[in-house]
């Protein structure tokens, strides 16, 4: 998830990144190939001000295409 | 979207160095700021938008055994700081002393062990309240029975803070007369709040020993506010420090000086131990920075073929309860004059009026440019009331009258220079990645079914990168800034900086300026900012002008930097230096690649045992103060798709497509998303925020319950393009990307709502179109949206 944060610049200020990385986390523990409306879905309790959202979807789904190798 | 790091040096996508400890949880943001024996300060805030201060009993609250100090205006007037100066020749209360007057004042500081004890001992202090009937509605504050609201400011019998003009009236006025078609309309930009997710804070330390006071604050300008607080404070300027750390988001919120910040300061000279101040989210939505609060009179007079040929607005500005608008010296309405927009034609003229009311001060902040916000937006939504008039098309009434690229450097009606476009080029691609024709053949067929459907354009000159120091400056601090690049012996670099980022990427785009120029890759180039002490002087970061003004310092320094290393390389090869080129880091003999120098090398050698020539001093370091010769002129042409629900009022944003060109991007990466975060907040904006308030003059959008932000699920997939025209006045051609989309896409959406429910016969209405807006218009009664009042 980070470095799906880091490859599609899925944060600016960063003041919200923990938050949404965490959310993300927890959204691809329970469905591993989520699509970018399941990712909007998940993360709309998490504000942010600075990306618009798209950059954090695409980032999810970085994550969600490169399952880390240790679980 | 590539997610691959196209080089090390210079210009092209890379990953953001500030990125690894944001994505570590490692950010060091204000509140994760802790100091040995540091003490937390809360504030008391005015339950009341305008009142006499009868009494304030302070013995309960000193009496908590975890309080420190209680700080009241009377104390502070002991100390000369009961008022401080305004961004806008005025003064501002840092407490209450003869009256309050907006809801959510401060009136009252504690300083306590923790956070928490401090906040219960404000419950503890009893202030006696005379309340007073408030000004709330600003085309009420200059009604002559209008309550007084600035009775400090001797002789003061109305709410009047100033009427300003700009362009040629007697043309203007000829022309409306003369014209086929004109078209009027008012139109409210309301008051919105940048509500950055991290709120204002800062942390005071007075070192009573050496006399030097570290201020560590989320200011978007440190170096502005260490001289502020040396004018306000009488503390020498070379003994405070002001140390900026990560920022949650600024978008302007964080570029004024906060009665918080200086009670703080008070604070720790009081108690001799750091205090920390950091407000809670209602008291920043309530209190910081608000933006806009323009009513615009808007009118446009036109051919009928629609040829435009005049255009004037006549602005009511409400600007709170004091006048501290950001802006520079010159400008009482910022840079609202650039209201011409893209278009060519002779005649404009704008006359603005400043009120003061019983809200919080502020006025620009949000990613408004100094109101170019409110320009665009006003003639954007005039074009279309224009397009509706004519029963033409509004993209081509637009692409009819949009300056062409033959006629820049183009000098505006007002007096702006717009430095280099293509308008016309950057409309087409919009309208070419939209599908425009197919879209509005679409919305025909579901017309017909019923369905309500909107396509929104809108076209946008911004003006960023303030400014020429001859014309800008603020509180008489001329708008140019320093940087110093210094390449050390083993070829790594540090850049310091002036401007301050709240979120920007400036760690990795400044490297990669330094890059650009130097051939020095962009990781070996550390970026220094945030620490008054150890950069340049510089206003700091708003009004879209670290690229352009501080970049444009990097670009100058660096080359500074290459031209030194040129002839220690020259000296190093024993040749002339004419006789050497310069390309990617290297230098090498002319028609002799095989011969080269690296900057590294140079860079040993500058600080090495090598004899120098004449005059060229050891070591490889340069510095610049830009000033910037003009502005620089981003522009773009911004396309939105809307559904909206006939049964709910509802609005989905189905699409947004935006074609930005702000000359060549230095990163695209980071420069997309700042385009991305913009249209977001267009989307907020234009459906959602609104900072309103009642009869009584209560704030109603003091928490995200009520001041609602776009989430993911209002924001569309964004659809950007781009086209590039340099800047032909800037070192490398740079215009700035910061808020563009913010100042661009209001209108877009607004015209997409609009157009949508133009079935109902309204032509206009002002945001936001909540459910209840989009309704009442549907009904033909559209609501005032500042407002809780019935008229």
């Amino acid at each position: 998830v980070q470095q799906g944060f880091l490859n599609e610049h899925g944060l600016q200020c960063g003041f919200c990144t923990p938050g949404v990385m965490m959310t993300a986390r927890a959204l691809l523990d329970r469905n591993p190939d989520p699509s970018p409306e399941e990712i909007r879905e998940a993360i709309s309790g998490n504000l942010c001000r600075c990306t618009g959202y798209e950059n954090i979807v695409r980032s999810v789904r970085w994550a969600a295409e490169h399952p880390a190798v240790t679980a | 979207m590539t997610t691959v790091e196209e080089a090390t040096v210079g210009f092209g996508r890379r990953h953001r160095k500030e990125d690894a400890r944001f994505l570590r949880g490692r950010g060091n943001y204000i509140d994760d700021i802790v100091l040995p024996g540091m003490l937390h300060g809360a504030v008391l805030r005015s339950p009341y938008a305008h009142a006499r201060i009868v009494s304030i009993d302070t013995s309960a609250a000193e009496a908590h055994p975890k309080v420190k100090a209680v700080i009241t205006g009377a104390l502070l007037e002991t100390l000369k700081l009961a008022w401080m100066p305004s961004l806008s020749h005025d003064v501002v209360a840092v407490l209450a002393t003869d009256k309050v007057r907006y809801h959510g004042q401060e009136v009252a500081f504690v300083v306590a062990d923790d956070r928490y004890s401090a906040r219960d001992a404000l419950e503890l202090i009893e202030v006696e309240y005379d309340p007073l009937p408030p000004v709330i509605d600003a085309k009420r504050a200059l009604d002559p029975d209008a309550p007084v609201i600035r009775d400090d400011i001797e002789g003061k019998a109305d709410n009047h803070i100033f009427d300003w003009d700009a362009g040629d009236k007697a043309a203007t006025d000829a022309a409306f007369a003369s014209a086929e078609v004109v078209v009027e309309q008012d139109i409210l930009y309301p008051r919105v709040h940048p509500a950055p997710m991290e709120t204002c804070g800062s942390i005071a330390d007075m070192d009573k020993v050496t006399g030097k006071l570290t201020i560590y604050c989320n200011t978007q300008a440190p170096h502005a506010h260490r001289t502020l607080y040396a004018i306000v404070a009488g503390l020498p300027e070379q003994k405070i420090r002001v140390l900026s750390p990560d920022i949650g988001g600024g978008f302007g919120n964080k570029v004024g000086i906060y009665p918080g910040y200086v009670l703080s300061v008070v604070g720790s000279i009081v108690t001799g131990k750091p205090v920390k101040w950091v407000e809670d989210r209602s008291e920043n939505l309530m209190s910081t920075s608000f933006a806009r609060d323009y009513h615009m009179k808007t009118a446009i007079a036109a051919t009928r073929e629609g040829k435009i040929l005049a255009l004037k607005v006549d602005v009511l500005a409400d600007h709170g309860a004091f006048n501290n608008t950001a802006q520079p010296t010159k400008f009482p309405a910022g840079f609202f004059h650039i209201f011409t927009g893209s278009y060519d034609y002779p005649a404009a003229h704008c006359h603005v009026t400043g009120v003061y009311t019983n809200k919080a001060p502020g006025g620009v902040a949000y990613a408004c440019s100094f109101r170019i916000t409110e320009a665009v937006y006003a003639v954007e939504r005039i074009v279309d009331c224009l397009a509706d008039e004519l029963h033409m098309d509004p993209a081509e009434l637009r692409m009819k009258n949009l300056l062409r690229p033959e006629q820049f450097p183009y000098t505006t009606p007002t007096g702006w220079e717009y430095d280099s476009g293509d308008y016309p080029r950057a409309l087409r691609t919009a309208m070419d990645l939209a599908g425009y024709e197919e879209l509005r053949r679409e919305q025909a067929s579901k017309r017909e079914r019923g369905e309500l459907m909107g396509i929104g354009v809108s076209f946008f000159t911004e003006g960023v990168g303030a400014g020429p120091r001859k014309h800008m400056d603020i509180l008489g601090l001329g708008m140019a800034d320093g940087a110093e690049v210094r390449v050390h012996p083993t070829g790594k670099a540090v850049v310091r900086l002036s401007v301050q980022s709240q979120g920007q990427g400036h760690e990795t785009t400044f490297a990669q300026i330094v890059s650009h120029v130097t051939g020095i890759p962009s990781e070996d180039i550390e970026v220094v900012h945030g620490d008054t002490d150890n950069t340049p002087f510089g206003l700091g970061t708003y009004g879209s002008r670290s690229t352009p003004v501080s970049g444009g310092a990097v670009a100058v320094a660096s080359q500074r930097v290459v031209d030194k290393a040129k002839i220690v390389a020259a000296a190093m090869m024993e040749i002339s230096p004419d006789d050497l080129e310069f390309d990617n880091g290297t230098f090498s003999v002319k028609g002799d690649p095989g011969s080269a120098k690296t900057i590294q090398e140079v860079a040993l050698a500058a600080h090495g045992a090598l004899e120098l020539p004449e005059g060229v001093e050891g070591h490889l370091d340069a510095a610049c103060v830009y000033n910037p010769p003009n502005l620089t002129y981003p522009f773009g042409a911004y396309i939105c798709v809307v559904d909206v629900d006939r049964g709910t009022g509802e609005v989905r944003v189905r699409r947004f497509v935006a074609v930005d060109d702000c000359g060549p991007r230095i990163n695209p990466t980071i420069v997309e998303g700042q385009i991305h975060g913009g249209l977001a907040d267009g989307i907020g904006m234009a459906l959602t925020e609104v900072i309103a308030f009642d009869a009584d003059g209560n704030c109603l959008g003091g928490s995200f319950m009520e001041y609602q932000l776009p989430t993911s699920m209002e924001c569309p997939s964004w659809e950007l393009g781009e086209t590039v025209t340099p800047s032909p006045h800037h070192p490398i051609g740079v215009k700035g990307v910061g808020e563009s989309a913010t100042v661009g896409s209001p209108a877009a959406v607004v015209n997409a709502v609009l157009d949508a429910l133009k079935p109902f016969g309204v032509r206009h209405a002002d945001m936001p179109f909540t459910p209840a807006q989009v309704w009442c218009t549907m009904q033909g009664r559209p609501l005032r949206t500042d407002l809780a009042i019935s008229d």
